[in-house]
C-alpha cells in the first residue's frame, strides 16, 4: 500500500468518527432566503453608496430550527451543544453581582462583541457573525428543541459554553445556553484572566432555557489558535448561590 | 425561489449532507465546527441555487464555497471552543493511550497544514476528486494541485504523530 492509499484509509476512518446530525432543512431554507434577501439589498445600497458600512443585517423573524423530517438524510447524534449537569448546593461567595437580565423579542438582534449578534426564537439561537473583509455575515444557528441539547437527567439544569477570539478588539468572547426550571439569578463563566459574570438572555415564551455572553478582558498578547491547556468553564447559580448547572474547567 | 426549486434543493441537501459535514470536519478538526461550516455553505448555496443547479457539477461548486468559507472562518480566526457533556474519554493503560494517540495524529498532523493544502489533502485523498476537479474547486492550475498534494502529504509523513504509518489509525478504528 502506498503512502497515499494509507492517506485515504485514515481520512475515510476519521471521517466516519465525525458524526453526522440531521440535515438542519428549515434552518438551511430561512437563512438561504435571508441571505439571497440581504445581498439583493446590499447590492441595490452599493449602488447609492459605497463607503457606508454595511452593518444594517436584515433580521430574521420567527420560524424554527427544526430538520425537515427524520427521513431526509444524515443519522442521530448526539452533537448538540454542550453539557453537563449539576445538583448539589454550594455556597457562593459573599454578595456576588448578579447577571444582567435581557428579555429579548423573537429575532431580536443582541450584540454580543463588534462583529457578532445573536437572536433567538421558540427554537433555538443564531449567532451572526459579520466579517469586514468580506462584508459577508455568517450564521450559525442551534436548535434547542430537536433533542440535542436539553435539561441533564432528571430535569436538572444544565449549561455549555462557546467562545471565540476577536483580532480587533483583542478581546475573547463566550456564549452559552443553561436548560433550567429556572432563570439563574448569576452564571460566571471561569477562565483564565479570572471570572465574568454573564448576561443572561430569556425569551418570555421559552423559560426553560437561556442563552448567556460574557467579554473578556483585552489581552497584550494574540492567543495561539489551539485551544488553551484549561479549557473555560460556567456555573449558574439561584438566588441563594445554590449551583443550579456547572461545567467544570477541564483539560483540552 | 420556484416550488421545483425548492423542492430540488432538499433533495440535492438531504443527499449531500453526510459527506458534506465530514468533509468539513476533515477541514477544520472539529465536530461541531464542521456542521456549521457545512450549513453555512448550504445556506450560500440555497440562496444562489438557481446558478447552482445549472452548472455540470453543484458538487463541486457546493465543495468550492465549503472551502472559501472555511478559509474565511480561518481568516477572521473566530475560534469557537466547544464543552462536552463529559470529559474527554480517558485511556485505561499504556495500550489505550496509544490508540487515543493514533487516532489523533491524523487531525494534528492535518492541522499543521496550511489551509489551502489542506484543501487539497483532503479533496483529492479523502473526496476522491480528480487533479482537475480539485484544481477547478480551488481555482488553481492542474499544477498547483499537484504540487500542494505533494508537499501536503510530504508533511504529513513526517508529522511525529504519523510517523509514515497511517494505517495504524485504521486499526484502532
Amino acid at each position: 500500500m502506498t503512502f497515499e492509499d494509507e492517506v485515504r484509509t485514515a481520512l475515510a476512518a476519521e471521517a466516519r468518527r465525525c458524526p453526522v446530525p440531521p440535515v438542519p432543512g428549515r434552518a438551511l431554507e430561512r437563512r438561504g432566503q435571508a441571505r439571497r434577501l440581504r445581498r439583493t439589498t446590499a447590492l441595490g445600497s452599493a449602488a447609492v453608496t459605497l463607503a457606508a458600512a454595511p452593518t444594517a443585517v436584515i433580521v430574521l423573524q420567527g420560524g424554527d430550527l427544526g430538520v425537515w423530517s427524520s427521513d431526509m438524510g444524515g443519522t442521530a447524534s448526539s452533537t448538540g451543544t454542550t453539557v453537563t449537569t449539576g445538583t448539589t448546593g454550594t455556597a457562593t461567595p459573599t454578595a456576588p453581582p448578579t447577571s444582567p437580565v435581557r428579555v429579548a423579542e423573537p429575532g431580536e438582534r443582541i450584540r454580543i462583541s463588534p462583529n457578532q449578534t445573536i437572536s433567538l426564537d421558540r427554537s433555538g439561537y443564531c449567532t451572526h457573525e459579520y466579517d469586514p473583509r468580506s462584508r459577508d455575515e455568517f450564521d450559525n444557528c442551534k436548535s434547542m428543541v430537536d433533542g440535542n441539547a436539553g435539561p441533564g437527567p432528571g430535569g436538572v439544569g444544565s449549561i455549555g459554553l462557546g467562545g471565540g477570539w476577536d483580532d480587533g478588539t483583542r478581546r475573547n468572547y463566550y456564549i452559552g445556553t443553561y436548560f433550567g426550571s429556572e432563570t439563574p439569578e448569576r452564571i460566571v463563566v471561569s477562565t483564565d484572566q479570572g471570572e465574568l459574570t454573564a448576561t443572561i438572555v430569556t425569551l418570555p415564551s421559552r423559560p426553560d432555557w437561556v442563552v448567556f455572553y460574557a467579554e473578556g478582558p483585552r489581552l497584550e498578547s494574540e492567543p495561539v489558535r489551539t485551544a488553551p491547556p484549561l479549557l473555560p468553564g460556567a456555573t449558574a447559580y439561584d438566588e441563594n448561590g445554590k449551583v443550579l448547572a456547572e461545567l467544570a474547567r477541564h483539560e483540552a | 425561489m420556484r416550488a421545483e426549486d425548492k423542492a430540488e434543493f432538499r433533495e440535492y441537501a438531504a443527499a449531500c449532507w453526510p459527506r458534506l459535514v465530514r468533509t468539513s470536519y476533515l477541514l477544520c478538526g472539529d465536530h461541531h465546527e464542521a456542521e456549521d461550516l457545512a450549513q453555512t455553505a448550504l445556506v450560500k448555496a440555497y440562496a444562489a441555487w438557481p446558478r447552482v443547479r445549472r452548472t455540470d457539477n453543484p458538487d463541486a461548486y457546493v465543495r468550492r464555497i465549503l472551502v472559501n468559507t472555511n478559509a474565511d472562518r480561518y481568516r477572521r480566526r473566530w475560534i469557537r471552543i466547544r464543552l462536552t457533556r463529559h470529559a474527554p474519554e480517558t485511556p485505561t493503560g499504556p495500550d489505550a493511550m496509544a490508540q487515543v494517540d493514533q487516532r489523533m495524529a491524523l487531525m494534528n498532523a492535518l492541522a499543521t497544514l496550511p489551509p489551502r493544502q489542506r484543501a487539497v489533502v483532503v479533496l483529492r485523498f479523502w473526496e476522491d476528486f480528480s487533479e482537475a476537479k480539485v484544481a477547478s474547486i480551488l481555482g488553481c492550475s492542474v499544477g498547483t494541485v499537484k504540487s500542494q498534494a505533494s508537499k501536503g502529504l510530504a508533511k504529513l509523513r513526517l508529522h511525529p504523530g504519523l510517523a509514515g504509518q497511517p494505517q495504524n489509525l485504521e486499526r484502532t478504528s
